[in-house]
């Protein structure tokens, strides 16, 4: 009866027996088996030594690292707090200049036609030039904004270098 | 549902929900309270998994660094454990990507590097002290060399005493996986204990 396919069969329940719940079944074949199989009452021996070493084993975390980690994050945290209270500004700014900006639109297009007439300048020529000092200040501070985020989280080396100078 | 199983739930949902605002504020004192709750069953699961203390060391600073950049997306469903061992996890495969040849995941650490301490030899005689103390070594020997997938699960499992399901959330594989990861994985070890000691 004992043959090949029912040790494996043995060990396979030894070791989900020991994460999860075997039905009535399965227990009482274990059960049985393991009375009459010393081969596997060895392993199933095995098998609780070793999850009884596994819990007890033991992995601390230096204090030093704790510590310099507490550090660091602290330093961090406050530096990333800033930088988003100085975007949130940022972006006030640039949505307020947006709105002031279309609110003197058409005054400023009549500024630009009156100074171009008194220049004699051609319609095209003036109207590209309010287009463009219109739209830059808003496309520069788009691109310092990307710019900025793209580089933010990054954690660098650098920053982890410190536990071991401290 | 029962009085004391619904008092719980709430200080659980309470919890995750102080944690989720606190991430989001990067709040300091919580941040604090986090690493202290948690720093040794984040070190243990890296040193599980990678085998190297000083690599280990490393991750652990940068898993906190990626939890308070990455606050705001922790969401209160989810258990706190398990997302900051799954943000180390990625953080180790990616580390490990990168120093690929040099350090595998499955690289034996020395023997000065193992993380298994000896139990505490105040709590029980000096002779089973020196008993545990060789068992642990022996299990150490035979985790190191253990490939990292069991390893991993055999931690999650035994140490963190996580269920089934939050091991697949960590490792994002299958609950089918996890458990014939966690079958296999103790059948190793144990027919290798066995050997060791015949």
């Amino acid at each position: 009866m004992t043959n090949e396919k029912t040790h494996r069969r043995a060990r396979q329940l030894l070791g989900e027996r020991s994460f999860a719940e075997l039905n009535r079944e399965d227990t009482a074949w274990l059960e049985q088996h393991l009375e009459e199989c010393s081969k596997c009452a060895g392993f199933a021996e095995s098998v609780a030594k070793a999850i009884a070493a596994l819990r007890m084993s033991t992995a601390v975390a230096p204090p030093s690292l704790v510590a310099a980690t507490r550090r660091s994050v602290r330093i961090h945290a406050r530096l990333v707090q800033q930088t988003e209270s100085r975007e949130r500004m940022l972006m006030l700014s640039c949505a307020l200049a947006a709105i002031w900006g279309a609110l003197l639109q058409p005054y400023l297009w009549r500024v630009f036609r009156w100074v171009a007439e008194g220049l004699n300048v051609a319609d095209p020529v003036w109207q590209a030039t309010f287009v463009i000092a219109y739209l830059l200040p808003g496309i520069a501070a788009a691109a310092a904004f990307l710019g900025r985020r793209r580089t933010q989280h990054i954690i660098s080396p650098a920053r982890l270098s410190g536990r071991r100078t401290q | 549902m029962n009085a004391p199983a619904y008092c719980t739930e709430f200080r659980v949902e309470k919890e995750s929900s102080e944690i989720v605002h606190g991430l989001r504020r990067r709040d300091p004192e919580l941040l604090d309270r986090l690493i202290e709750q948690y720093q040794h069953r984040l070190f243990r699961y890296l040193m599980f998994l990678i085998r190297n203390q000083s690599l280990a060391e490393d991750l652990f600073q940068e898993t906190w660094l990626r939890v308070m950049e990455r606050g705001g997306q922790y969401n209160s469903q989810w258990k706190f454990e398990v997302w900051l061992l799954a943000i180390a996890r990625n953080l180790a495969i990616d580390q490990m990507r990168r120093r690929n040849p040099v350090v595998s995941i499955d690289l034996n650490a020395e023997r000065d590097q193992q993380p298994f301490d000896a139990a505490d030899p105040r709590q029980s005689s000096a002779v089973d002290a020196l008993i545990e103390a060789e068992r642990q070594e022996q299990i150490a020997s035979v985790m190191d060399r253990l490939p990292a997938y069991y390893r991993e699960v055999l931690t999650l499992r035994f140490h963190e005493g996580m269920t089934l399901e939050e091991i697949a959330q960590v490792t994002g594989a299958p609950l089918s996986t996890v458990k014939s990861r966690l079958r296999r994985a103790l059948q190793v070890l144990a027919q290798k204990l066995e050997t060791m000691q015949s």
